[in-house]
């Protein structure tokens, strides 16, 4: 069985890319391009891991994923972040406390370290 | 009968000689007080004929007892004492009156030059004499007149003075005098000023509370003020700012207290202030404006950005199809453009960050040791393309809190100058060394160097010694200035020693303890 990814982001080209590259890693890559269609993904169905844009109309990246950390049983779903904003920027707390992200990407990516780490996450 | 009448006559005669003697005592008498009295005096009798003058007489008017006694007062000194006004006043006002005082006769006399006199008499008619008091005033007239022409001339000085504008005020604060520039400025003139109260003025337009209040001041504990600023709107004139200075000033010893006051109109340069203050606000806010445009452009030019790079990496790897040799080379060009189009706007967004104070630092306590050698080992690449060395002189160092991403930013920035000016097979130096306070990192070239007129230049945004040279090899001319507000974003110090024709280096330093907050 393939590993899943969902990967959200209100970019329809970055959707279509970063898919074509987990897709091509062997992974099975799905995808949303607003949070709630995420959240309502996320329920339905098991992915293995979820890579959130943060800046995005409606529900924000944070915000899916505060979501899904209420919801009990998304409690330990793996998250990362892949977006424009740089970590120090956004501030490193979003690292920490109840969100816990798995990694935290920023666009745009070097693709073969962005293979290496999403290896690494999902074995 | 005969006896009667002769005792009579003998008695009146006795009475007659006694009624003399008293009368020659009385004259003898008033002569003695004449004498001794420090006015010149004389007294003469009806026929205008000098019996007697004092000494003071004697000496004021430089003639002798001889010259004087029995003399008609006209013919003294070769007629010299031929005055109409005495004339006129001992031939008409004494006969009608008993006395005329203070009146002032201005003459010329031959010998001793022009003299004004005050001219005081009484007519003694028990005695038949008149006493005649003649006070020199000459020299107290010259002095009133110096005073007046000092007097005239100060005015003229207050006249002339285009500004400030000057107000002379009695002690109620009614306007004495006031110079041309005042009546120009507050569009009046002197009728409906002089003897006005101040606050009167323009139907009571100068009617402002803070004027009350300064004056209060000045008069009621004696002080001085000096460049008070007054705002007031004149129904007539419009807003003014005025500076006013006053203190009590006296124009002849005796005379009460005036007030001067000093009315500097600043309206003009004092709205130039505040449209200049304005102006620097707007640029400001503006600037920030412009910074925070760029921030947000930059997020927003990424955003494209991230497909083409995924796409042309791809491309590359050669996971969505093999390519031909021509084909690479177009996703290389792609690639690379795409990668330094996207190192432009990470510049921009952290000039912007820098300059508009919105940089934030993520720290944690690192190595720095290891930083330095993670960022020379990612330059050694660019390094080997033309044979240079890394020369490392670096001791044990402490940890310190530092963002290892900016300071990795600034080495990577500081050694790959340090490449780009070093000639072929040469060395790069890094050297670090532990200081009291904090740690310092050296770079140094062995390029052909920086003539020290730029030396300080080189930290500004946007500064390029050759500017046409950016333009071939990759970079903004941000670097140096981005390096600059990381490092001083943590707290250190950045800059750069050169000889031309020696080589450069670049220091900055990082304090060993970071203060919480930045």
């Amino acid at each position: 069985m393939k590993k899943k990814v969902l990967i959200v982001d209100d970019e329809e080209d970055i959707l279509t890319s970063v898919a074509m590259l987990i897709n091509n890693m062997g992974y099975e890559a799905k995808t949303a391009n607003n949070g709630k269609k995420a959240l309502e993904m996320l329920k339905k169905q098991k992915f293995d891991l979820v890579l959130l844009d943060i800046l995005m109309p409606g529900i924000s990246g944070r915000e899916v994923l505060e979501n899904i950390r209420e919801y009990p049983k998304l409690k330990n779903q793996k998250a990362a972040f892949l977006t424009v904003v740089k970590l120090s920027e956004y501030g490193r707390d979003i690292m920490k406390k109840k969100l816990k992200p798995v990694d935290y990407f920023q666009k745009p990516i070097n693709v073969s370290d962005f293979r290496r780490r999403i290896k690494k996450i999902l074995g | 009968m005969r006896k009667a009448i002769s005792k009579q006559s003998k008695n009146t005669v006795l009475l007659e000689k006694e009624k003399l003697d008293i009368l020659q005592e009385s004259k003898k008498q008033i002569k003695d007080i004449v004498q001794t009295i420090r006015e010149p005096l004389m007294v003469l009798d009806p026929q205008l004929r000098i019996t007697f003058a004092n000494q003071s007489f004697y000496k004021v008017f430089k003639v002798n007892k001889k010259e004087t006694i029995g003399k008609k007062i006209y013919n003294l000194g070769n007629k010299q004492w031929n005055i109409s006004g005495l004339k006129g006043l001992l031939g008409k006002i004494l006969p009608a009156n008993k006395f005329f005082n203070n009146y002032e006769v201005k003459h010329k006399f031959p010998a001793i030059g022009e003299k004004i006199m005050l001219l005081n008499a009484r007519r003694l008619d028990g005695v038949q004499m008149i006493l005649l008091a003649i006070e020199d005033i000459t020299a107290r007239k010259k002095t009133e007149e110096a005073l007046r022409i000092s007097n005239e001339y100060n005015k003229s000085v207050i006249e002339t003075i285009r500004e400030p504008f000057l107000v002379v005020l009695d002690k109620e604060y009614k306007v004495v005098f006031a110079n041309k520039a005042f009546y120009r400025i507050f569009k009046t003139n002197p009728k409906d000023t002089e003897n006005h109260l101040i606050y009167d003025l323009g139907n009571k337009q100068w009617d402002i509370p803070k004027l009350h209040e300064l004056f209060e001041k000045i008069l009621t504990k004696g002080l001085v003020f000096k460049d008070f600023m007054i705002e007031h709107s004149f129904p007539k004139l419009g807003h003014k700012i005025m500076l006013m200075s006053a203190r009590k000033i006296k124009e002849y010893p005796d005379m009460p207290n005036k007030i001067l006051l000093s009315i500097s109109d600043v309206t003009e340069i004092n709205l130039a202030k505040r449209r200049l203050a304005k102006a620097y606000q707007d640029l400001m806010s503006l600037d920030n404006l412009k910074s925070q445009f760029l921030i947000m452009t930059s997020h927003e030019l990424k955003t494209p950005i991230t497909p083409i790079m995924i796409q042309a990496q791809m491309l590359l790897e050669g996971s969505i199809g093999k390519l031909t040799s021509e084909q690479k080379k177009s996703a290389e060009i792609i690639l690379r453009n795409m990668t330094r189009l996207n190192e432009l706007i990470e510049d921009i967004f952290d000039i912007s960050k820098i300059q508009s104070n919105q940089l934030k630092l993520d720290g944690e306590r690192e190595d720095i040791d290891r930083c330095i050698s993670e960022a020379v080992e990612s330059m050694k690449p660019a390094a080997s393309k033309k044979n240079i060395r890394f020369n490392i002189k670096m001791p044990n160092l402490p940890k310190l809190m530092f963002d290892k991403n900016r300071i990795s930013q600034v080495l990577t920035n500081l050694i790959g100058n340090a490449i780009k000016f070093t000639p072929k097979n040469r060395n790069v130096t890094i050297e670090t060394l532990k200081q009291k306070n904090d740690i310092l990192i050296k770079i140094k070239d062995e390029g052909v160097g920086i003539e020290q007129k730029y030396i300080k230049k080189l930290f500004e945004p946007f500064f390029q010694i050759q500017p046409s040279y950016a333009m071939k090899e990759e970079g903004t001319g941000l670097g140096l200035s981005i390096s600059k507000g990381i490092i001083e974003r943590h707290g250190g110090k950045i800059w750069a020693e050169s000889k031309k024709g020696k080589g450069s280096t670049f220091f900055f330093t990082l304090p060993l303890k970071r203060s919480r907050g930045k």
